[in-house]
Parts: structure tokens; C-alpha cells; sequence
């Protein structure tokens, strides 16, 4: 074969001579070729030096930043619900950066105080999520990427995201969080133990002084849950466009959860582990109590929780979506009208359409129904100032009642006078109920069944100002089952699963509460903790 | 000629069959079940290689950096479909690649972005590398400035070169891949490989001839 009559079949051949890609039969050709023709030769060295010349072309380190970027890209798309998540654990020695990224993702948006509040729920699924605030709009999402983990449990329902909480006032906010009342972990964690499960809830709080011993419980926290943890999550179908648009993930890769952002930008992570995990993590932490002085917790009932407010949610799926007057509502119902005016247009065709407006309107229907008369209020605080601080969370239940920041939600929903954001829940709620004239939800029809003085009597109940309850979810859940069917802690085998959600507070918020007035007539026990606190903070 | 480039096969070609490695495999089923450090320690290995990829590919450092990025993050997210069939290297510069050719693509379809943009994109890639092959020099006071000179040429000639061919020169004569790995890649058979390989060589080639042609003028 001669060059000149074939030369592209050659220089073809000469390429992949000299990758060694040649077949026996074309590598002999072309070792003939090379022996007897000088410009096959030629061509031959031609493009020896054109390969070397581009391999030669000088080659850059990827940035340092990369791997940061990398992090920074994997934490914001799992904040926007995009894809996947990433476990925040740190890693360490060469893989620095890498460290870095997991230390990022730990952080999560500046975490510093978690609050961890527990929820048994022994028969796996059907277990609302925890929302103690969903009257300010508490945003509900499932992780990205989450899928099912395909243990034993059936999933937890991800209740509708209600709007976004960026317009929550942050002061409003902090005045439900109580986070002055902190107390040391040590002591508070047995009493944590101790009754947990025996009431409908108890809230856990882990605060820290500063943010990188924040970031370090954090951390901890996290990666004992990765390690623990079996995490329900929604199938993938419950991810509405709109819900990733407005989802702010954690980080439980592998462990898909069920997260979600607080109004004020906390971030709730929903995690489902068996009583015995559960347990150990619980002693984990307990041991963390050796980065105290500075952890703290704070533990204490709910007394209206997000329970309430996530069975108010999940029954609001029941209803349609939000009217354009209900998504045009002032005050913190704007932004989550924008953001679910986002979903609408997006979640056309999903199975499972998430109707953002309900959650306020329940509870604003809520608000109405339970609100308690000025007597039944006055009876609630006779009640609890006539019995003894017996243990943590009549300790904490008092003491919140006496500052007057205790009952979050209670705040919200069952006294709304005291809460513009409940007032304008309420208003927002009767005027777009009003002007939309729609039918009444499955939900509402519930609470009308339900009657309002039933709710009442338990409120005036001096018991239930020592014990929490009934809350509005105790109401809800006997409006859908007929009984509250709270399982008390010993009932749970070691197997059963409990729902944990885990709370993240900016530390921002923890800076910016401004100090609160000793509470009057406090107990020894009630003090200690908070000087200990003030001491640590100081 | 005396060379057997064939004998390369075995010893040189360091992706072409080789099991993938068993520290990878580790790492994969760490980060499947959650361990993000675990996919750290992958990316931290393979990002080196992917944003040269890349970067040759996209022509701009930026580009690189964000189609780099996503690479990773892509690839982490579709974790669960890896079935190490192929090496976690070449299944990222799959992504990778893909990525970068559909920016290119991208772009091709913009109004402006045609040849001034792509010789902007050529050019700022030749104002990188002239500022890499500065720091090389500074590395290596041995190299010459020609051959920073014909660096520049060849970078101006990928530049030129259809995102195809290029993604397949960079591929195989700066990434070393094997022919199969870089069908595997650009979902294309060894046989179109070799032949687009071939053009892409020839047209940088010819650049570079060019260039020796011109400084052989020079010097008459």
C-alpha cells in the first residue's frame, strides 16, 4: 500500500499505532509500512510529537475551593430540596477539605442550639410530624433525595409544607424557644429520661454558648444519628416541585429524613429510631454533657406542640389548595403564598398535591375553636403555681408559664390576643375562608364534631397545667381516632421505632433574645438552672 | 521507526482493563450507605483529572470549575446507580464530559455565541495556559519558550476542533484513556473513537506544522 493513495487510512492507522489500538493484522500492515516508506515514518513522528505536545500542556491543580464548592453546592441544593443530601460528618487528616465541606454541611446554616423533641410512636407509620410552630408558618419537607429506607417502618406522612418562615418575626419566635431557661444537661437528661413518652411530648434543647462548640454537638449529634438512625422518609412522589423549592434539608445521606426549616430558620430533621437506638443516643448525649458548661439543655413539655399542628397539616392534605385570596394574605402568609404560588404552578400532575394554605387556616380555625376564655387562663396558672416543681417538666412548665413564654403554640393558637402572628393567622384564615367560600376540609368538619367545650374542661383540668395536654393534638387526634393513644415508654419493645425530630437554632436568635425577667415566686429548683445558665453564658 | 507503541498496552496504558481499584470499590459502598467523607476522599482523588478534562474541554477556568462541580455533585447523587461496571474515574468523566459538551452545545445555540465566542473562549484558555505554562517554566526553567509557543498553538487548534473531537484528544493524549473507555464515555464505538481521534490529531497536527513552517521562514 502506498501513502500518497491512502494516506488518511494510514495517518488513521499511525494514530492508533501509537495508542496501541491496532488489531494483530493492522499492527502488522503498519510495521511493514513504517519499514519501507520515510514519509509513513515521517508522518509517524509528526504525530508522536503532536500527542506529546498535547499531553504535555500543562495541566492545573483543581482549586482548593473546589471541594468546598462541592460542599457549599451539595448543602444548598439539599437547602433547596434539588437532589441528595450529604452527612455533615467531618473527616479527617489528608481530607481536609473535605472536612471542611462535611464541617459546612454540619453547620448547617450556622446551627447552634438544637432542640430535640421526641414523639413516640410505637406502630411505626401514620406519625405526624412534629411542628410546634406551624402557626408561623413552619416550612415541611422531606429530604431531597430521600427514598425509602425500607426498614421496618412504613414512612412518616410529610405533612404540607406550609409557607416559608422568612417574614417570622425573630423575636416572636425566641419568646416561644425559652432558650434562657436552659439548664445543665447532666441533670436535666435523667429527667428527660425518666418521663419521656409518658406525656405526648418533650422537647429537648441543646444550646451552646458559642457556635463552634455548637457546631461540635452538631456534629456529634449528626453523626450519631447517621450511625443510628433509620430514617423515615416520603417517597419520592411526596416531593413536589414546590416542596424542594422550599425544602431546607439536613444531612442523613443514606438515612433519608424528613427535615424542614422553622420560621425562623431553624431546621428540623425528623429521623424515626428503634426505642433501643434511641436509647443510646440519648445516653450519647448524655455523655456530651463533657463539652458542657456549655451544651445545655433544656427539656420540658410542649404543651401544644407541633404534634397538633403536624396532624392539623397532614389532615390539611386532605383539603384543596390555597386560593389566590389565601395565597395573597398579609403578614407571614405572603411569602408562603409566594412560595406555594411557586408550587402551584409546578406541582400540576403530582399524586399527592401539597395545599400550603391549609395548615393556616386550621389552625386559625383551631385558634377560634380552642381558644380559652381569661378564667380558664387564670385557672391554668392558679393550677400550676399550687403544685410543687415534682419533676423537670412541672419544673419547666411553671417556670415558662410564669415568664410568660411557655406553650409556644399555645401562644398561637389558643390565645392568639397575645400573638400577632396568631391574630393575623386568624384573620388571614376568616377572610380568605370568607371570600373563597370554599367547603368546609375533612379537617374542619372534625373539629366541628369535635366539641369545643370538651377541650375547655381539659384545660381547666389543674392537672393538665402540671401535665401537659390535652393539647389541640390530643384534640385532633380523638376528632380522627376517637382516643388519644399516647403509649407510654415502658410499652415499647426494644425493636419499636419512636419518632425523633432534632432542632437547629441559628445562633443568631439565642444572641438576639433579649434577657427575660427572673420569673416571680421561683423556686430554688426553678432557679438553679437558669443561673447556671446565666453563669455559663456569662 | 524501532518503537512498538503496541508494547504500551500492557504496561503504560494505565485505564485500559484494569480492575478498578479495590480502594475505590470501598469507598463507593461507604458513600452508597451514606458516608459522604468516604466520597470525599473520591472526589479528592479525581478532581485533579476531571477539571483538566475539563477545562481543556470547556476552554475556561470558570467552566471548568462548574462543570467540575456539578460532575461531583451528579455523580453523588446518582451514587445508587453505580454499578461499577466501569472505573468510578471513568463513569465521573462520563458525567463530566457530557457536562461540558452540552455547556458547548449550550452555548453554540446562544446567538452570540458563535465564532467570537468561541475565539474569546480559545483565546482566554490561551491566556491560561500561557499564565500555566508561565508557572511551569517557573517549575521548570528548562522549558523553552517555544514550547510554551506551541502549546499555544495546540491549545488554539483543540479550540478549533468540534467539542467531539476535542473531548476525544484530551481524553486519550492528556488523560491516557483507552479507546474503549472513551467510547464508554462519549457513548461511541472504539472504531468512530479512533477515527475522530485521528482527525482531532491532524488538525493540531497541522497547526503545528504550520508553526514549524513559519519559524523555518522566519529563520530564511
Amino acid at each position: 500500500m502506498m501513502v500518497d493513495k491512502d494516506d488518511q487510512r494510514l495517518t488513521e492507522l499511525l494514530s492508533a499505532y501509537l495508542d496501541g489500538e491496532l488489531t494483530d493484522e493492522e499492527l502488522a500492515f503498519v510495521e511493514r509500512t513504517l519499514d519501507s516508506d520515510d514519509t509513513a515514518r515521517r508522518l509517524l513522528d509528526e504525530l508522536r510529537r503532536t500527542v506529546a505536545v498535547v499531553g504535555n500542556l500543562p495541566k492545573r491543580s483543581a482549586p482548593v475551593t473546589l471541594t468546598e464548592d462541592i460542599g457549599a453546592q451539595l448543602e444548598r441544593r439539599a437547602l433547596l430540596g434539588d437532589t441528595g443530601t450529604v452527612t455533615p460528618a467531618a473527616t479527617a487528616g489528608s481530607r481536609s477539605s473535605w472536612s471542611t465541606l462535611l464541617s459546612m454541611a454540619a453547620a448547617l446554616a450556622i446551627i447552634c442550639t438544637g432542640v430535640v423533641w421526641y414523639t413516640y410512636n410505637p406502630t411505626g407509620g401514620n406519625l405526624p410530624v412534629v411542628q410546634d410552630r406551624v402557626a408561623r408558618n413552619e416550612n415541611v419537607v422531606s429530604a431531597p433525595g430521600a427514598k425509602p429506607s425500607g426498614h421496618r417502618g412504613k414512612g412518616i406522612p410529610v405533612p404540607p409544607a406550609v409557607p416559608a418562615g422568612r417574614q417570622i418575626d425573630e423575636d416572636a419566635w425566641m419568646a416561644a424557644a425559652d432558650v434562657t431557661r436552659l439548664v445543665a444537661v447532666d441533670a436535666k437528661m435523667s429527667h428527660l429520661r425518666a418521663h419521656r413518652f409518658k406525656n405526648e411530648d418533650i422537647k429537648l434543647t441543646i444550646a451552646a454558648r458559642d457556635g463552634a462548640d455548637a457546631k461540635t454537638l452538631a456534629q456529634r449529634l449528626v453523626s450519631t444519628l447517621r450511625s443510628e438512625s433509620v430514617v423515615d422518609a416520603a417517597p419520592s412522589k411526596d416531593e413536589t416541585p414546590l416542596r424542594k423549592l422550599a425544602s431546607r434539608g439536613f444531612f442523613l445521606k443514606g438515612r433519608p429524613g424528613v427535615n424542614y426549616e422553622g420560621p425562623a430558620g431553624e431546621q428540623q430533621v425528623l429521623v424515626r429510631l428503634s426505642r433501643r437506638d434511641r436509647d443510646r443516643l440519648f445516653a450519647d448525649m448524655e455523655q456530651w454533657s463533657g463539652i458542657e458548661g456549655r451544651a445545655v439543655l433544656q427539656s420540658g413539655p410542649v404543651r401544644v406542640s407541633g404534634l397538633e399542628s403536624s396532624r392539623l397539616a397532614l389532615a390539611g392534605t386532605e383539603r384543596g389548595g390555597p386560593t389566590p385570596t389565601e395565597r395573597a394574605q398579609p403578614g407571614s402568609a405572603e411569602g408562603a403564598a409566594e412560595m406555594w404560588g411557586k408550587e402551584a404552578e409546578t406541582s400540576e400532575g403530582d399524586t399527592e398535591p401539597v395545599h400550603p394554605g391549609v395548615g393556616l387556616n386550621v389552625l386559625a380555625e383551631l385558634a377560634k375553636v380552642l381558644a380559652p376564655s381569661p378564667e380558664v387562663k387564670k385557672a391554668d396558672l392558679d393550677a400550676s403555681k399550687e403544685t410543687p416543681p415534682s419533676d423537670l417538666r412541672d419544673d419547666t412548665l411553671i417556670a415558662a408559664k410564669s415568664t410568660g413564654v411557655a406553650e409556644p403554640a399555645a401562644d398561637a393558637i389558643g390565645t392568639p390576643a397575645t400573638d400577632d402572628t396568631a391574630v393575623g393567622l386568624v384573620d388571614a384564615a376568616g377572610k380568605s375562608r370568607a371570600s373563597s367560600g370554599k367547603p368546609k376540609s375533612l379537617v374542619e368538619k372534625k373539629m366541628a364534631e369535635l366539641a369545643p367545650d370538651r377541650v375547655r374542661r381539659a384545660r381547666r383540668t389543674p392537672s393538665r397545667a402540671i401535665m401537659p395536654g390535652p393539647t389541640v393534638g390530643e384534640a385532633v387526634a380523638s376528632a380522627d381516632k376517637g382516643t388519644v393513644d399516647f403509649v407510654p415508654d415502658d410499652a415499647a419493645a426494644p425493636d419499636d421505632f419512636v419518632t425523633v425530630v432534632f432542632r437547629f437554632i441559628p445562633p443568631k436568635l439565642l444572641e438576639a433574645r433579649p434577657p427575660k425577667p427572673e420569673a416571680p415566686g421561683g423556686t430554688d429548683t426553678k432557679d438553679k438552672p437558669a443561673k447556671k445558665i446565666d453563669s455559663i453564658r456569662k | 521507526m524501532k518503537s512498538r507503541p503496541n508494547s504500551r498496552r500492557a504496561q503504560d496504558e494505565p485505564y485500559a482493563g484494569r480492575p478498578i481499584p479495590l480502594r475505590d470499590l470501598e469507598l463507593i459502598e461507604e458513600a452508597k450507605t451514606g458516608h459522604s467523607e468516604a466520597y470525599g476522599e473520591l472526589v479528592l482523588k479525581y478532581q485533579d483529572r476531571v477539571y483538566n478534562a475539563c477545562w481543556r474541554i470547556c476552554g475556561h477556568l470558570d467552566d471548568a470549575h462548574e462543570v467540575t462541580q456539578e460532575a461531583f455533585l451528579t455523580a453523588w447523587e446518582r451514587l445508587d446507580t453505580f454499578r461499577a461496571q466501569s472505573g468510578f474515574y471513568t463513569w465521573v468523566f462520563r458525567i463530566a464530559v457530557n457536562l461540558a459538551i452540552s455547556r458547548r452545545r449550550k452555548e453554540a445555540r446562544q446567538q452570540h455565541a458563535s465564532l467570537d465566542q468561541m475565539a474569546e473562549a480559545s483565546g482566554t484558555q490561551v491566556s491560561e495556559l500561557a499564565s500555566a505554562a508561565s508557572e511551569s517554566r517557573r517549575d521548570d526553567p528548562g522549558l523553552q519558550a517555544g514550547d510554551a509557543e506551541a502549546q499555544a498553538l495546540v491549545t488554539h487548534a483543540l479550540q478549533a476542533l468540534d467539542r467531539d473531537h476535542r473531548a476525544i484528544v484530551v481524553l486519550r493524549d492528556m488523560e491516557g484513556m483507552s479507546y474503549h473507555e472513551i467510547g464508554e464515555i462519549l457513548d461511541l464505538a472504539p472504531g468512530t473513537v479512533r477515527s475522530r481521534l485521528h482527525r482531532g490529531r491532524m488538525a493540531v497536527r497541522a497547526a503545528l506544522t504550520s508553526c514549524g513552517e513559519g519559524a523555518e521562514a522566519d529563520e530564511r
